[in-house]
């Protein structure tokens, strides 16, 4: 989001409902950037994935999660999260034998630290590229 | 679900066009986890689509940059959704062009089992409306 203002805010409180809003609304803003139908539902994945693994780490069971546009990529921004939560929801994403879904779905993800503690869990998925984990 | 308590889910989104879809799929996925079927869908949907084009139509006309939140208590029996601006507010009767048929209202009042208008003063407005999944069939 940087400098761009997020197309959609999202804050849920009951995973189960957060995670098919959050699977529908990352799919409507793929589909408006034009993303193939396979990183569509990629994304789609990610969405359903975050809503239910980072919602264990959520402050007093809350989640938050920015979504953008911009640039031909979609972005998914999960958090505040407590200070390492964003690479233990990227470590229980893992399944036997594919490894940690979130990180081999997205094109980036990183952790950004946020002002007075914590952090943010920040993936982008784009038409496709290489994945890549900082 | 008080309607004091807590949203369980709440999209800020930014009051333009390409918005209104966000909010039609973001209560479509939480009818889709009530499990109400296909008409409570579209007729949800139809409701939530209404309010949120009023805001974007009419709650800003001297600004770009305004938000608006839509909000759900999600019950076995019941949802809750509420569409508010901190921009001007409900207008039920739209003269202009881009109002359309002025249908909205009529179908926000046909559809959900309540519809209810509210300020607070924090300037912000809100249309709440309150379905089940026999919403038409019990009106």
């Amino acid at each position: 989001m940087r400098g761009t203002p997020p197309a959609a805010r999202l804050t849920f409180a009951r995973p189960d409902v957060g995670g098919a809003v959050l699977e529908r609304v990352v799919g409507a803003l793929g589909a408006r950037l034009d993303l193939p139908l396979d990183r569509l539902s990629e994304a789609q994945m990610v969405g359903a994935a975050v809503a239910s693994v980072a919602a264990r780490h959520a402050e007093e069971g809350v989640l938050r999660v920015d979504l953008g546009a911009d640039g031909g990529a979609l972005s998914i921004t999960v958090g505040p999260l407590p200070a390492g939560a964003a690479q233990r929801v990227l470590d229980e994403s893992a399944l036997p034998g594919v490894g940690a879904v979130l990180e081999r779905l997205v094109d980036h993800c990183e952790v950004e630290a946020v002002d007075g503690g914590g952090e943010r869990l920040r993936l982008t998925i784009g038409a496709g590229a290489e994945a890549t984990a900082s | 679900m008080s309607p004091d308590a807590r949203p369980d889910v709440e999209l800020v989104l930014p009051a333009d066009a390409e918005s209104v879809v966000l909010a039609r799929q973001m209560v479509r996925g939480i009818v889709d986890v009530l499990g109400w079927g296909d008409e409570s869908r579209m007729d949800v949907s139809i409701a939530v689509t209404e309010a949120c084009t009023n805001v974007v139509l009419h709650a800003y006309p001297d600004r770009d940059d305004g938000e608006y939140e839509v909000r759900a208590w999600v019950g076995p029996e019941r949802l809750v959704v509420g569409v508010r601006d901190h921009g001007k507010g409900f207008t039920p009767h739209m003269p202009t062009p881009a109002a359309g048929l002025g249908l909205g209202l009529p179908l926000m009042l046909a559809i959900g089992d309540e519809v209810s208008f509210a300020s607070d003063g924090d300037a912000a407005t809100e249309v709440r409306m309150t379905f089940s999944a026999t919403s038409r069939r019990d009106s």
